[in-house]
């Protein structure tokens, strides 16, 4: 019965956007760009129509960002430039 | 790339430098094993085991971790005084809540959000099934999420 009904009418999200359930379902792979463009699209066409979702979507990405904020130190070049000498001697000593 | 989840694993730039030069020393000697597919996740896999392995040698653990099913424990990671400056204070409570989690979930978090590992990537580099890593991770980041919201409650704020 329900394939006779028009796709934006179909409960579960149309092919313009996930449903409300969906969007949270696919949020997380979404965010890290774990998606096929096409589900990717439907993701994010409906988190820019749903507040709540989007909202929530929003929430995540600032906490994504933060962990890479807090977690990322500058490299000691001195470091760098050491291991890249190193792994210049692995490839000429074989 | 290395050095960066060296130092997140060792938490001392020497130790990490040494962690890395074993690690590239190591994946060039037995680079016939790899079978071409997640080089990244293969490095990562030869480094964690080296982690692993100089750590039962410097402390000779009481217990049988695997018995107990739990990893050697690692000390927490905190940002260091001069980048903590720099934080605000919604990064301040993703820290905490970074630091509340396990540390096999928060050591797949660090290797999505800051080393930019895909979910293959991943699964493969801490032998999980990619669904496994997908629950993990959505489950960890709820937790966190659910400290920025009570802690923006707290502060006032409207917004989510």
């Amino acid at each position: 019965m329900m394939g006779k009904l028009p796709k934006r009418f179909v409960l579960f999200g149309n092919s313009e956007m996930t449903s409300c359930i969906g969007a949270i379902k696919h949020l997380q792979a979404a965010i890290d760009g774990e998606l096929e463009p096409e589900l990717q699209a439907r993701v994010v066409a409906h988190l820019e129509a749903c507040l709540a979702c989007g909202m929530q979507a929003e929430t995540y990405r600032e906490i994504k960002a933060s962990i890479l904020r807090a977690n990322t130190s500058e490299l000691d070049p001195a470091v760098v430039s050491d291991l890249e000498r190193f792994a210049r001697q692995i490839d000429t000593a074989t | 790339m290395l050095l960066r989840v060296a130092l997140s694993l060792t938490h001392q730039s020497a130790d990490a430098n040494d962690l890395v030069q074993e690690t590239m020393l190591k994946s060039w000697r037995s680079f016939d094993t790899f079978d071409g597919e997640y080089p990244r996740a293969w490095l990562l896999t030869i480094m964690r085991n080296a982690h692993r392995n100089s750590f039962r040698k410097a402390v000779p653990d009481p217990v049988d971790p695997v018995s107990v099913g739990t990893t050697v424990s690692e000390p927490t990671p905190q940002p260091s005084a001069e980048s903590e400056a720099m934080l605000s204070e919604m990064d301040h409570c993703v820290v905490e809540g970074l630091n509340s989690l396990k540390p096999e979930v928060r050591e797949l978090v660090i290797l999505v959000d800051v080393d930019g590992l895909s979910y293959r990537e991943a699964a493969a580099t801490l032998g999980l099934a990619e669904g496994t890593v997908m629950s993990r991770l959505h489950r960890a980041r709820a937790k966190i999420r659910k400290r920025v919201v009570a802690d923006r409650k707290r502060a006032g704020s409207s917004q989510e």
